[in-house]
């Protein structure tokens, strides 16, 4: 059974659809990437799952609990951590886990071992005396998950913990989130850093606009979006505006570029209509140097060359 | 400026008594036909109307007698009569402050002439009736140079000193003054919390959103408390500055204020956009509140319409209840009326705010 189960999920802001019918699970120790530009709709997304929003239409469940009928007993199950980092910043590290515990509920020889064992995971239990205003971004960012973690929750979810961190401590959070799913906690993981996902998440979802538009294993997305060929040809002479509107006229073919000497051109299935595309070379008497057949980059940024993804 | 409108003095009087000797003073004194023409007297049928009146500046002062005071008298028991004197009239005040005096010494020396006849002489018959007319204008005019036998008098004067203590009222003043910028303060915090994103991360805790904003409240509470007891301790160990003999009225009236307070911080904080804004506004408010509510200068010597503006605010029945306790002896549920405004402008404040942060 999915730990976490989200059904047509939708949120508006006025006439803009921040998040439109969204679905997908997260199962019981596995990691999930949620991947997408910034404005893609990620964001809305774990409000909505971390109970500070209420969808406008949809619902999801955590452990079969409602975010929408029973948001306290879905919270009592996660433990979020935010985008930005969200602590007392004149309070030691470990004032403000024993705060943000006490918060939770723990009290005593309880919350003490779990303010203990949170800062031995992200390892500042040496420097927990410190006020967080002394601390380097990217212990601030751990102490901001060592919060997240205080609960035991049965899924951890983490809103793109590592924007602002240097490598070195991006590689760290990276490693602390893979032990403890190593010891069996479920995280959704969201992120617009491909590699990141690819690294952590058993599973990803790719969103975009406030939609998924794909989704899947690392393997799956790769294929998917493999059946795409990106074919580069190089040519002799100008690349004319007839032939381009001729190959644009081939079946299965999507975006052209061109660039000087040479032309990319997004098909489906680009070994087969290769021919097709080089006899359109041939009847417009443009002479073909060199052909490539790559696969396009699962790649997701806001820049433009987000339109090579399915 | 030069007028020739007599000089009149309007009072009213509470004769809870309804004996001959209250009715001595009503009618043979304050209306003999030196006084009926100025002095205007008005019955009152409570001791809360006396005050309105005097607050309101209508009467220069009320005359409480109370309820069995020439049975008392004719008893030989010691009995005061309020006089309620307005500070912003205290010449008229004197006027009539000074007759109940007269009137009450010249009880007791009358009262001290007729026992030592009747106890003394009248038994012996050792002095002839014409003696003793010519002996009693000596006896009263002897008396009257004893002032440890006006008991009646001496009371009289005790209450007549309803004039505040100038420290004592700024004492209270400032107090609620700083009960005001203490909430403010707190009320800030909401928006550091926002701006620090601590109030969204702990909104993903299991904790309803009333808890979170009732522990809000109840953390601005008690700092709120906190300052004005350590006011209270300061004031009263180095100012002398009396509070009044009413530990729970004390209590409660502060309760009930940092409740009102708290709820109009909480209203601020709803209708500001940043800790800058409440940090500007807050203070601004709270110095308009001060003067408007008397908090700088007693509310007697504004105009009336001033004085009814004054009431709109938290300050004002705040400052009126203290003053109730510290000037005028008052007790628990003798601040009850300004406890129970201060709670519903709590509630108002509090239902708006919250409405607002809701939306926000």
């Amino acid at each position: 059974m999915a730990l976490l189960e989200v059904k047509e999920l939708s949120k508006s802001y006025g006439s803009i659809k921040a998040v439109s019918s969204v679905n997908f699970t997260v199962n019981a120790g596995e990691i999930f990437g949620l991947l997408g530009p910034n404005g893609a709709g990620k964001t809305t997304t774990i409000s909505m799952l971390s109970c500070l929003l209420k969808p406008d239409s949809g619902d999801a469940l955590v452990d079969g609990k409602s975010i929408i009928k029973e948001p306290m007993e879905v919270k009592k199950r996660i433990g979020v951590v935010p985008q930005d980092v969200s602590l007392y910043p004149t309070l030691s590290a470990q004032e403000n886990l024993v705060f943000f515990g006490e918060m939770y509920g723990l009290t005593g020889a309880r919350l003490r071992g779990k303010v203990d064992e949170v800062l031995e995971v992200v390892d500042l239990k040496d420097r927990r005396k410190e006020t967080i205003n002394k601390y380097s971004g990217g212990m601030k960012r751990r102490i901001n998950i060592a919060v997240g973690l205080l609960p035991s929750p049965q899924l951890l979810i983490l809103d793109e913990p590592t924007v602002g961190v240097d490598p070195q401590s991006r590689t760290n959070i990276l490693e602390t989130l893979k032990e403890l799913n190593n010891q069996g906690l479920a995280i959704l993981y969201t992120s617009h850093y491909m590699e990141e996902v690819e690294f952590l998440c058993h599973r990803i979802a790719i969103m975009d606009l406030g939609k998924i538009i794909a989704i899947g294993d690392l393997n799956e997305l790769r294929l998917l979006v493999g059946e795409r060929d990106l074919l580069r040809i190089s040519t002799s002479n100008q690349i004319t505006p007839v032939l381009i509107e001729d190959i644009k006229k081939i079946p299965d073919v999507g975006e052209t570029r061109v660039l000087d000497e040479s032309m990319e051109i997004l098909t489906l299935h680009g070994r087969k209509l290769l021919p097709q595309i080089i006899e359109k070379f041939g009847d417009n008497s443009v002479k073909i140097r060199s052909v490539e057949v790559k696969e396009p980059p699962l790649k997701v940024s806001s820049a433009p060359t987000s339109t090579f993804i399915v | 400026m030069w007028t020739s409108t007599p000089f009149t003095i309007n009072i009213e009087v509470l004769n809870k008594d309804g004996g001959d000797i209250s009715k001595l003073l009503i009618t043979d004194v304050f209306g003999s036909s030196d006084l009926k023409d100025m002095v205007n007297i008005k019955a009152a049928i409570s001791e809360a109307e006396i005050r309105d009146d005097i607050n309101d500046g209508k009467i220069a002062a009320g005359v409480i007698i109370p309820a069995g005071f020439s049975d008392a008298v004719y008893n030989d028991q010691n009995v005061s009569i309020v006089v309620l004197g307005d500070p912003a009239q205290t010449i008229k005040a004197g006027v009539i402050k000074n007759i109940v005096e007269s009137f009450t010494l010249e009880i007791v020396k009358r009262q001290t002439v007729i026992r030592t006849f009747m106890n003394v002489i009248a038994p012996d018959s050792s002095i002839n009736p014409a003696e003793i007319q010519r002996l009693i204008p000596v006896w009263l005019d002897e008396i009257g140079k004893q002032n440890n036998l006006v008991l009646v008098s001496a009371v009289t004067e005790k209450r007549y000193t309803n004039d505040i203590v100038p420290m004592d009222y700024y004492a209270v003043g400032m107090a609620v003054l700083f009960l005001l910028f203490a909430t403010n303060a707190g009320a800030e915090t909401i928006f550091e919390e926002r701006r620090i994103k601590t109030f969204d991360r702990i909104r993903t805790f299991p904790v309803s959103n009333g808890m979170i904003l009732g522990g809000k409240i109840l953390g601005i509470s008690l700092i709120a408390l906190a300052q004005f007891l350590i006011i209270i301790f300061f004031t009263t160990l180095v100012y002398k500055v009396n509070w009044g003999d009413s530990i729970p009225g004390i209590i409660v009236l502060i309760l009930c204020s940092v409740a009102a307070f708290a709820g109009f911080s909480t209203l601020l904080a709803s209708i500001t956009k940043s800790e800058n804004q409440i940090g500007n506004i807050g203070p601004a408010l709270g110095m308009i509140f001060g003067f408007l509510s008397g908090g700088m200068m007693p509310v007697f010597v504004f105009p009336k319409w001033l004085n009814i503006a004054s009431k709109f605010t938290p300050n004002r029945w705040a400052i009126d209840g203290f003053i109730k306790l510290t000037n005028e002896g008052g007790t628990f549920v003798s601040v009850l009326p300004q406890c129970g405004m201060l709670i519903l402008m709590a509630g108002i404040f509090f239902l708006i705010g919250i409405l607002r942060l809701k939306e926000v």
